[in-house]
């Protein structure tokens, strides 16, 4: 199945590094990279057309907005297509997890570092399986 | 009878020889061990040491003293001793008085007998003995009251005035004994304080045995705030309806829970700066690290340089946070609060 994936990071570096890692483990050969929650968010709103469905890595401690802003601001949206959330963030209190998990659009969560290990944690991910299969 | 046995030791104030004479033989023909001093006059009794006396026989007339100032005299000489009354007819009304103002009993000499001044003597001896128990116990109670290292008041339910406060209470608060008694308990708390007051007294009125309604803010004299807390009881005294108050002074205390709450928000401040902001430049290190590793030395995508660069960039801003928790920590400082 056709999908999309977006990664949304403050920091241009990791955002080189995910797509690396993407495009490497074969899960997405041209990953779309954003600087910010809002940028992502435009990006969104402008697909309304699209039936594809999205796939976001979304870091949390973002300034300004954050992952928890994004998250709560994409259910108001009246989006047309099925979107999964992966948290990517650096945290590694439990109480950021165990927030994460409230949110219906969170597939996954993965502390940093980010490595290969975690594309296979993406392509094992069971709200995920439906989109990966060929 | 047992008191036979044992030496009775007594004191016989009269003036009349006659009289004296009587009562040693009555005295002599009830008990086997006997002293009896006898003193005629009011001012050659108190010299005498009512110590060593068991019982005191009093005649109400004495050449220089008489009625109730004699009374009152003896009375206040004999301490814990009984003092019974001998008195002729004319001065009845008078006994029957004095044993209001504190005489074990009173014996008319008309009708005195051996057997009735035996039984008075035991009965009085006795009776005496209870009542000084009950004093001393009383005493004890007081003392627990007064002497009590934790500041301790008693007050009126109806009038809010103060009834008593302990010597702790005194020396804590700056008023002295005569000023609280002229005060309310209001008049020691700030005005925000003052319904509180009323309302848990009557929330608790119910309630038996001790109450424990908190922390309250009382003013000391020199305008001082201090919270103290509170536990009191419901007591009869002297007649009124009164509440018997411990006042605890924990000021101290609650300013150290305030500085240890402090500290616990700079504390989790750090431990969040940890999990937060030490992690995500850690993390970046690790994963550009990691892409290092894994990919050719010729592969296009990566700029190796660019790579370092961030490297150098992640280690010198892990160093900074470094040294922002180290500030943080060092103004962490428990003895400054004291």
């Amino acid at each position: 199945m056709k999908y999309d994936i977006l990664i949304v990071d403050d920091e241009d570096i990791i955002i080189k590094l995910v797509r690396h890692l993407l495009v490497k483990s074969g899960l997405h050969q041209d990953p779309k990279g954003f600087l910010s929650g809002q940028d992502a968010l435009s990006f969104l709103s402008d697909q309304k057309d699209s039936k594809e469905p999205q796939i976001i890595l979304l870091d949390i401690n973002m300034p300004e907005f954050d992952g928890w802003d994004f998250l709560e601001t994409i259910p108001t949206m009246d989006l047309k297509f099925p979107i999964y959330v992966v948290i990517i963030t650096s945290s590694i209190n439990k109480s950021d997890r165990l927030k994460a998990s409230q949110y219906d659009l969170v597939a996954g969560y993965i502390e940093k570092p980010v490595s290969m290990k975690n594309m296979e944690e993406i392509k094992a991910l069971d709200r995920l399986a439906s989109l990966f299969d060929v | 009878m047992n008191e036979k046995e044992e030496l009775m030791r007594i004191l016989v104030i009269e003036d009349n020889m006659g009289d004296f004479l009587l009562i040693s033989e009555y005295l002599e023909e009830e008990f086997n061990y006997l002293e009896i001093e006898c003193t005629s006059t009011c001012k050659e009794a108190l010299t005498k040491d009512t110590s060593i006396y068991d019982v005191i026989l009093l005649d109400l007339s004495l050449p220089d003293k008489s009625g109730e100032e004699l009374v009152t005299e003896i009375l206040k000489f004999a301490e814990n001793k009984p003092v019974i009354v001998l008195t002729g007819y004319s001065d009845r009304n008078f006994a029957i008085k004095s044993i209001g103002m504190g005489t074990a009993d009173y014996l008319l000499k008309d009708e005195l007998k051996s057997d009735i001044l035996q039984k008075s003597i035991a009965y009085s001896i006795e009776r005496k003995k209870v009542f000084n128990q009950l004093e001393d116990s009383e005493k004890r109670y007081r003392e627990l009251f007064h002497l009590s290292p934790l500041p301790m008041y008693v007050f009126d339910k109806e009038t809010f005035k103060f009834l008593d406060v302990n010597k702790a209470a005194i020396s804590h608060y700056g008023f002295s004994k005569e000023e609280f008694l002229n005060m309310t308990v209001f008049d020691f708390r700030p005005d925000s304080e003052k319904k509180r007051v009323q309302e848990t007294i009557a929330q608790n009125e119910d309630l038996e045995g001790k109450k424990n309604p908190g922390v309250f803010k009382h003013l000391k004299k020199n305008g001082e705030l201090i919270d103290v807390e509170i536990s009191y009881n419901d007591l009869d005294f002297e007649g009124k309806k009164a509440l018997l108050v411990l006042a605890n002074d924990v000021t101290l205390k609650y300013q150290y829970i305030d500085a240890i709450e402090k500290q616990n928000e700079k504390l989790k401040e750090i431990a969040w700066i940890q999990s937060h902001v030490v992690r995500a430049p850690l993390a970046r290190l690790m994963g550009l690290v990691n892409l290092i590793k894994m990919t050719d030395d010729n592969d296009p995508d990566i700029d190796k340089n660019e790579m370092m660069q961030h490297i150098l960039n992640s280690t010198e801003e892990l160093d900074k946070i470094i040294r922002d928790i180290t500030n943080k920590t060092e103004q962490i400082n428990i003895d400054s609060l004291k």
